[in-house]
């Protein structure tokens, strides 16, 4: 009888486990001009929701997202803060429209991300692993659970 | 007043101005945010309104006017350091219109990233959320909670306001804000009586904020100073009570005349709020308390509770609140109801009027849900049960009301 109800949870919890996307591994990265070496969690949370205004070097902060596919802001958001991306929508939208805060800086691709994180020793980024080049430095492995 | 904020639109886009349509593409940013909604009220005793200032509430017409607002923002980056912001609100207004008012236009000056100060028109943070009230998208609820968000329709200032966030070391940062300025025309309308109208009054105050972690913990303080307030009779009521004070030879009059006068009257707004949020589960606390020396707006305690979860994209939440008015009754009338004066009958009827319409005491508990549907919009549906006494915080309430209303809402946010 019991059956009903276990198939229905179990779907439930397949549909959890899907995540978005759970197979991807993201990197924090900086410019190699920063005088960041390392960054935390914390840390990272806090930049790219406004609530930090510095790099841990000392630089004013320029947070850039790369808005397509949704999957990547998706992912990052569901790791750092287990938000989904309309709770962060929502966040920004009480701190933009009182004049507050602006939202991470939004371009289109990962190349276009390095190449901003490049351009500008304030920005900070974040990418798929394996999309980032000798050009800018990685500073946190966002899926390493092991790192703070 | 009016004016001032126009004034800014063309200072703003001159010194937005540069050469290229290329440049003024980076330098200018326009959005907006908005709400459809419609409201249902068991009753046709008692008018459900949103805030105080709205001159007519919902009954069992379905009425579309209650929570459906527009707004438009137009942010320009001046320079490294200086921004300009408009944004121009539609929503009902006490004058049963919806003409649009500027809500916010401000130049906004950022020294060092922690740093912020700006002037101009400014919205009037007096508690957590005070100031995006009308932004439907950011919050869980239909509206916000009447019996807090309801109480002082006192949105918007022209003055100054400087913050400071801070980081304190591990995941923690603290916000620090103060901001002091003159009211701008919000009006009251009162049964019986003209409008309170409130612009040019002044409103000071700060906010400490702190978040750590999930936690969110919030102290802020408002005090507001009534110069004008009430055109006569109310101010009428005073001189009368001052007269027979010194006919009668009866000091204790003469605090109720100023009790009864809100000229020169001072509110003040003490805060606390927390909130938490945690993957999915988000809670809200807030509890406040208002302290007044005029009759017009009694003391009181005001709060709400609030829990929702999201699965998947639903957030069902249930909601509670409350205002506790602390009138004690009566002020001090001495031998005046005992006197066969009409003069004296006169004063004492319009005290008890005056005393019984501001008894504000309800509460409410909602359950609703908010769905999250595609990007930036959401549709959200509310039921909440009221309990008032004396009409609580309702319009237009009959005087053989039961106190009791189910009040179903349903809303459409958008942002973009």
């Amino acid at each position: 009888m019991a059956k009903g109800p276990s198939i229905a949870l179990a779907a439930l919890l397949a549909a959890c486990a899907s995540l978005p996307g759970a197979d991807l591994r993201m990197v924090v990265i900086v410019n190699a001009d920063s005088g960041v070496t390392k960054i935390s969690r914390e840390e990272v949370r806090n930049l790219f929701l406004g609530r930090q205004k510095r790099l841990p070097s000392g630089l004013p902060a320029a947070p850039v997202e790369q808005q397509e596919p949704p999957s990547i802001r998706a992912h990052f958001y569901h790791v750092l803060v287990n938000k989904d991306l309309a709770e962060i929508s929502a966040y920004w939208a009480r701190l933009f429209f009182t004049g507050q805060a602006h939202p991470p800086r939004e371009v289109s691709s990962a190349e276009e991300v390095v190449r901003a994180v490049t351009a500008n020793r304030n920005a900070i980024g974040l990418v798929e692993w394996g999309r980032t080049d000798s050009r800018v430095r990685v500073v946190l492995d966002v899926d390493d659970p092991d790192a703070h | 007043m009016r004016f001032g904020a126009w004034l800014l639109t063309p200072l703003i886009l001159a010194l937005a101005w540069p050469a290229s349509a290329e440049e003024l593409e980076k330098k200018l940013k326009f959005s907006g945010f908005g709400t459809v909604g419609l409201v249902w009220n068991s009753t046709d005793q008692a008018g459900f309104v949103r805030d105080a200032s709205q001159p007519e509430g919902a009954t069992r017409t379905p009425d579309g006017r209650i929570d459906s607002r527009l707004g438009l923002q137009m942010d320009a980056t001046l320079s490294s350091t200086l921004q300009g912001t408009l944004q121009v609100v539609s929503k009902y207004n006490y004058d049963g219109t919806f003409r649009p008012e500027f809500s916010w236009a401000f130049l906004g000056w950022t020294p060092v990233p922690e740093i912020q100060a700006r002037a101009g028109r400014l919205g009037i943070e007096a508690f957590m959320n005070a100031d995006s009230r009308d932004v439907g998208y950011s919050y869980l609820w239909v509206r916000p909670p009447v019996e807090v968000f309801g109480l002082i329709p006192i949105t918007r200032m022209n003055g100054v306001d400087l913050t400071g966030t801070f980081s304190l070391g591990g995941q923690t940062t603290l916000r620090l804000k103060g901001f002091y300025g003159a009211i701008v025309s919000e009006q009251v309308p009162v049964s019986g009586y003209p409008n309170l109208d409130l612009s040019g009054d002044r409103v000071g105050g700060g906010i400490a904020e702190v978040q750590s972690g999930a936690w969110r913990g919030r102290m802020a303080y408002a005090r507001f100073q009534f110069r004008k307030g009430f055109a006569p009779p109310v101010s009428e009521l005073s001189t009368d009570l001052e007269n027979l004070a010194a006919l009668l030879g009866d000091p204790g009059l003469n605090q109720t005349a100023t009790a009864v006068d809100p000229n020169g009257g001072v509110l003040q707004w003490y805060s606390a709020g927390l909130t938490y949020e945690e993957g999915p589960l988000q809670g809200q606390a807030m509890l406040n308390h208002l302290g007044s020396d005029r009759i017009f707006m009694p003391s009181s305690w005001t709060g709400f509770l609030s829990l929702g979860y999201r699965v998947g994209h639903a957030t069902p939440y249930a909601l509670w609140s409350r205002i506790d008015s602390r009138q004690q009754g009566l002020p001090y009338l001495g031998a005046l109801p005992f006197l066969p004066n009409p003069l004296a009958a006169q004063v004492v009827a319009d005290v008890a009027l005056l005393t019984a319409v501001n008894e504000d005491t309800q509460s409410t508990a909602a359950l609703g849900l908010r769905w999250d549907w595609r990007a930036n919009v959401d549709c959200k549906f509310q039921v909440d049960r009221i309990r008032a006494q004396n009409g609580g915080m309702f319009n237009n309430s009959q005087p053989d009301w039961n106190g009791r209303a189910t009040v179903v809402s349903a809303t459409i946010d958008f942002v973009f």
